[in-house]
């Protein structure tokens, strides 16, 4: 892709950068993000030796402490401008894999604009939020795991995890994904696809699903990936774990899997599991299976139903997984926008319909906004209008995945 | 003449406000914002004649202020704040910013004021110092009360403790606390009583309704339900494994 829009999307990212730098300092409200506060208080106590999980809320792997220590030495912008270079390196890695999937370069330069010049993406990231460098860990595996590089594409994604455990969403889908046969694997490539001829494909659906069943045992490529991404995993947190102990374990993992927070957020299930937490003993056990419940089986069916198709596998099993979760919060959304533009051109879709999508799911939002500032901000009582708007984003998030779902035909790309 | 009276008895703070402050700390207190994200502002006027005695070199006084277990400041927001003059404060304890009022206990703040760094008002010589501190309400638990509509949680904030380091000769009251905010060494500062007319600041923020659960615990499982089960259509029923016939 032309280096100029690299250029200008990094222009626009320092823009925001050194706005924020004069926001914060005559302003009380802060342009940079409070995680970046949080990130730096622990760079800070990792330069004095000790551990990062001093700061409270600082819920990160200790590399990412690690990493922004110049912050502390040179200057508290180096963490941005790393964040910011990875997110143009996010958009790089969506053209290439976009290019090697044999899209045309035009829809390759297209999608790849789409995330560099996404306003909400480019601000981000020069806020000092970390997620640009998960969303590259997390496409560098697809990636790799899309060239056959499967050792390589294991590495990539226990970093991922390690970062931010929601990649494990990811976990069924490449483990189904490593079970097809290699001539298979490729041709889920486009360029394959249409080099190769599309006999024996008319298998139905339901003995498609029988055949997953019989091929779900372990073979070389599984074995591969799985105990190159457990030997990653197992070494960074047996090495962190002697380092910083057990708050480490629970901070950076656990933390994140009983987070249990009764403050208003997105989720369908926000005021439902408020009234019914007691102090005592918390959410009663049968409601917290409940609320589980529909997220993980949806999980278990998009693996098995789309995992022929990484891109929008991931894609899709990381938007329900946020659509259904007990807590969600905008920072969630993060996670599935790096993998939108994967999927996109393979939707039969007008400009108009796509748009249309975008704005439904920016009005699910502002319905939520909007009763959640009065409450917030003005103290008024709307936990009811709240609990009403966040089903409503829950519908409208449905409604997405429904038609991406049914559009999406990836046979029939215009050259 | 009644309300000549009830005029002079209205009036009677104010005036005693002007004829005391000459000899005695006026401490104002305000709550300013609505919702959740409060700033608690506490006036200190230090008037001129106490100057001299309690605001030599070396003279800080220390604020010290109680929050309720449904309310909490917090620690790195408040050091955030010292650019613009906020003064220096230690807490008592560890505050987890993310949790329950039930969850939580109440916590303490000590703020150091140096007064070197404020200037005397031009005409009075007074000093006055304003500490806006920052605080946020915690979630509640839901109201169980039937009767109430919009239920809402009151939190009230007690009046701060003043203290000075130049002791006073005729002062008995002493608190252990700091020297100052950098030190791990106690000193004894010596407490200043004050006038406050301020009425003693309340907060009140909106809390969930015990009564909607049955609603809320029945709709939001049948929605997700419903939802759940058109997806679980969607997703078996779709064609992306298909290929096309025309190709």
């Amino acid at each position: 892709m032309d280096n100029k829009w690299y250029t200008l999307s990094a222009f626009v990212r320092v823009g925001f950068l050194l706005y924020g730098i004069w926001q914060d300092a005559t302003m009380r409200v802060k342009f940079t993000d409070v995680d970046y506060y949080v990130f730096t208080d622990a760079a800070q106590f990792v330069t004095e030796g000790q551990s990062p999980f001093l700061r409270s809320t600082y819920r990160y792997t200790p590399l990412l402490a690690w990493i922004l220590t110049p912050n502390i030495w040179v200057s508290n912008v180096f963490g941005k401008l790393v964040f910011i270079a990875f997110d143009l390196l996010v958009g790089h890695l969506l053209y290439q894999i976009l290019h090697n999937l044999g899209h045309s370069k035009s829809t390759c330069q297209y999608s790849a604009l789409m995330w560099l010049f996404n306003p909400l993406c480019a601000t981000v990231s020069s806020r000092g939020n970390a997620e640009s460098v998960i969303a590259w860990l997390v496409l560098m595996a697809l990636s790799l795991l899309l060239q056959g590089r499967i050792a390589a594409s294991a590495v990539f994604y226990a970093l991922s995890v390690h970062f931010k455990i929601y990649p494990v969403t990811f976990a069924l889908p490449i483990y189904l994904y490593l079970g097809m046969p290699s001539e298979e694997m490729s041709r889920s490539s486009h360029k394959a696809r249409d080099a190769g001829s599309q006999h024996n494909e008319k298998i139905s659906s339901r003995s498609n699903i029988l055949q997953v069943l019989l091929s779900l045992g372990p073979n070389k490529k599984r074995v591969v990936f799985i105990s190159t991404a457990a030997a990653v995993l197992g070494f960074l947190t047996a090495i962190f774990y002697w380092m910083y102990g057990w708050q480490f374990l629970f901070e950076t993992y656990l933390y994140h899997v009983v987070r249990g927070d009764i403050r208003h957020n997105f989720s369908p299930y926000f005021y439902l599991l408020y009234l019914t937490s007691s102090p005592e003993s918390g959410v009663p056990l049968c409601l917290r299976l409940l609320v589980f419940l529909p997220q993980a089986f949806l999980l278990l069916a998009l693996s098995f139903k789309l995992y022929r198709h990484p891109g929008l596998c991931w894609f899709l099993s990381v938007f329900v997984f946020v659509a259904f979760n007990k807590v969600c919060t905008s920072q969630y959304f993060l996670w599935y926008l790096s993998l939108v533009p994967l999927v996109i051109p393979d939707l039969n879709m007008k400009l108009s319909g796509m748009i249309q999508l975008v704005l439904l799911w920016l009005a699910g939002q502002a319905a939520w906004l909007f009763p959640a500032y009065l409450l917030e901000f003005q103290g008024q009582n709307t936990f009811l209008l709240l609990w009403l708007a966040s089903l409503l984003f829950l519908a409208a998030n449905t409604f997405i995945v429904h038609r991406i779902i049914t559009r999406y035909h990836p046979v029939k790309q215009k050259r | 003449m009644e309300q000549i009276i009830t005029a002079f008895l209205l009036l009677l703070p104010v005036i005693a406000s002007g004829a005391l402050s000459k000899n005695h700390f006026v401490v104002e207190r305000k709550l300013s914002g609505n919702g959740f994200h409060r700033n608690l502002e506490t006036v200190i006027h230090l008037p001129n004649k106490l100057r001299a005695q309690l605001a030599g070199p070396g003279c800080n006084l220390l604020v010290y202020q109680t929050l309720p277990s449904g309310v909490y400041a917090d620690p790195f927001q408040i050091r955030s704040l010292r650019q613009f003059g906020f003064p220096e404060v230690i807490f008592d304890s560890v505050v987890d910013i993310e949790a329950a009022e039930y969850a939580s206990k109440a916590h303490e703040l000590f703020m150091f004021i140096e007064l070197s760094a404020y200037k005397p008002d031009k005409i009075t010589g007074h000093l006055n110092i304003e500490i806006f501190l920052p605080i946020h309400a915690r979630y509640h638990a839901p109201s169980s009360r039937e009767a109430d509509v919009e239920p809402r949680a009151r939190i009230s904030m007690l009046h701060p403790g003043l203290y000075s380091n130049c002791s006073q000769p005729d002062v008995n009251n002493f608190l252990r606390a700091p020297c100052s905010s950098n030190s791990h060494v106690y000193c004894n500062w010596a407490q200043v009583s004050y006038i406050c007319y301020s009425p003693q600041v309340e907060m009140s923020i909106p809390v969930g309704e015990e009564r909607h659960k049955p609603l809320v615990v029945t709709v939001s499982l049948f929605v997700t339900a419903v939802i759940f089960a058109l997806l679980c259509k969607t997703i078996y029923t779709s064609q992306i494994d298909v290929p096309d016939k025309e190709s």
